[in-house]
């Protein structure tokens, strides 16, 4: 007999899809699990942790999903949340610019809103959510599916979910082995920008949003067109400053970018994917790294929450 | 010592690619369902491994010839999809080197000296398998000539 008391299986994510730097996200088939096994004591807690990151994310004390479980709960003022034992099986590689951290916020945080009977409206939990993560570009699309737009002034939130991704289109990501932290690759940023390069980003990210709103996919070339931060991330990884002009230029390719901080590269395509990926990786190859791809899909759902209670 | 003469030489092989399906459920026909897909488009798989996961979900990996991996995408992703499985992940950049000869099963110290082999030149194996003909590991194609090269130097300059 099983002892689960919830499941939550919840997407991978890419920010930033070039020009919408914290902004933008997009939601990818590509799913953890985590399984609440059995509830605990208030305080207590324990955590396993199989595929990616085993080795450093078992440890309780330092699990994302427990902290983020506390935090929503702090912000709801829970003052004795329930404490679990869980484990979760992970497939979205760690630090590689594919929402490893806003994918366990999410769960912490669908879990803190499961175990205490917490009434919270879509926007309140993206709202924690958004609190915890610092941005909403990789937790909006995990928790609601689809393309998001985010903005967030360090307490308000405004989001616009917009749909997934039609069906025949694929979304190559190729991910090196090798780690790119966050809090690096935003510590590569200039403090100031060209006031040219801010209008050319700001044409792109609403080029890049209107076209997806309305499905017009000959555009995302240029949406995805960057000046703020992708020459600067690209500097952070092997072959990251020829990828992207490589790949742009391959027929069948609709847009390419890096994701999130890097050091992934995620690229839409119509048509067989198989050059496009295997163009990507080889470039990883020749800088002496190695690396594997994903064809995903655009999740609609978002994060899906069962319990057993 | 007579494995010297029973190893007759080290191939490498860099028409493969890895698919690895994630988060399968562990329940009974998934791998049948998956194989007879491929099987219907023609697509041959070796080396297929399997690994049991907590919580009923398996990763099944395996390899394919390149020639094949436009179908394989959209099988292994359809079949995905299907059955809710965690995500699938290809890999075009590896080889497989083998080490050859009659009667290997027989050696037990010749896999551990193919890995030690490897190993001392830093090459990291990402798959193994073995018969009474051959050991064969997965590397990364970039280290696939450094692989044969260690392999040679182990098993037949010291002959």
């Amino acid at each position: 007999m099983s002892e689960t008391v919830m499941k939550v299986r919840a997407p991978a994510t890419s920010a930033n899809l070039g020009a919408g730097f914290d902004t933008l996200g997009v939601a990818l088939s590509l799913y953890n699990i985590v399984t609440v096994k059995r509830l605990l004591p208030p305080g207590e807690f324990v955590s396993e942790v199989k595929g990616e990151g085993a080795r450093e994310l078992s440890d309780s004390k330092s699990n994302l999903i427990i902290k983020s479980y506390l935090e929503a709960c702090s912000a709801w003022q829970i003052t004795e949340p329930k404490g679990f034992e869980m484990y979760s099986n992970n497939t979205i590689p760690l630090c590689r610019g594919l929402g490893s951290s806003a994918n366990a916020v999410v769960c912490g945080v669908l879990i803190a809103r499961e175990l205490n009977r917490v009434s919270a409206s879509e926007s309140e939990m993206l709202r924690v959510m958004t609190k915890i993560e610092g941005h909403p570009d990789n937790v909006a699309p995990c928790f609601l599916g689809g393309m998001t737009v985010g903005c967030w002034d360090g307490d308000n939130l405004r989001y616009v979910r917009l749909p997934s991704l039609p069906s025949d289109m694929y979304v190559v990501v190729a991910v090196p082995n090798v780690r790119v932290n966050t809090s690096d690759a935003r510590k590569s940023l200039p403090e100031m920008v060209n006031f040219s390069d801010a209008v050319f980003n700001v044409g792109r990210s609403a080029l890049m949003a209107a076209a997806w709103a309305t499905g017009q996919w000959d555009m995302l070339s240029w949406g995805m067109d960057d000046r703020l931060h992708q020459q600067y991330r690209a500097k952070l990884f092997p072959g990251g400053e020829v990828i992207i002009d490589r790949v742009r230029k391959m027929p069948g390719c609709l847009g390419v970018a890096i994701s999130g901080s890097g050091p992934s590269v995620l690229a839409l395509s119509r048509g067989k994917p198989r050059k496009v990926a295997e163009a990507m990786c080889r470039t990883f190859s020749e800088h002496g790294i190695e690396s594997l791809f994903f064809v995903l899909e655009g999740c609609a759902e978002g994060a899906k929450v069962d319990t057993y209670f | 010592m007579t494995e010297e003469l029973v190893i007759k030489g080290v191939t490498h092989d860099l028409d493969v690619a890895k698919v690895v399906l994630m988060g399968l459920p562990d329940v009974p026909g998934t791998a049948g369902r998956l194989f007879t897909s491929l099987a219907e488009r023609g697509i041959g798989a070796e080396m297929i491994v399997q690994n049991n996961m907590r919580g009923g979900l398996n990763d099944i990996g395996f390899l394919i010839r390149k020639k094949n991996l436009d179908d394989a995408i959209e099988v292994c992703r359809n079949f995905s999809r299907d059955v809710e499985a965690q995500g699938v992940s290809f890999n075009t950049e590896i080889a497989c080197v083998s080490v050859v000869g009659e009667g290997i099963a027989s050696q037990p110290d010749v896999p551990s000296r193919v890995f030690v082999a490897l190993g001392e030149a830093g090459i990291n194996i990402a798959m193994i398998s073995s018969t009474d003909l051959s050991v064969t590991c997965v590397v990364s194609s970039t280290r696939a000539n450094d692989a044969v090269r260690a392999l040679l130097d182990h098993f037949i300059s010291e002959a």
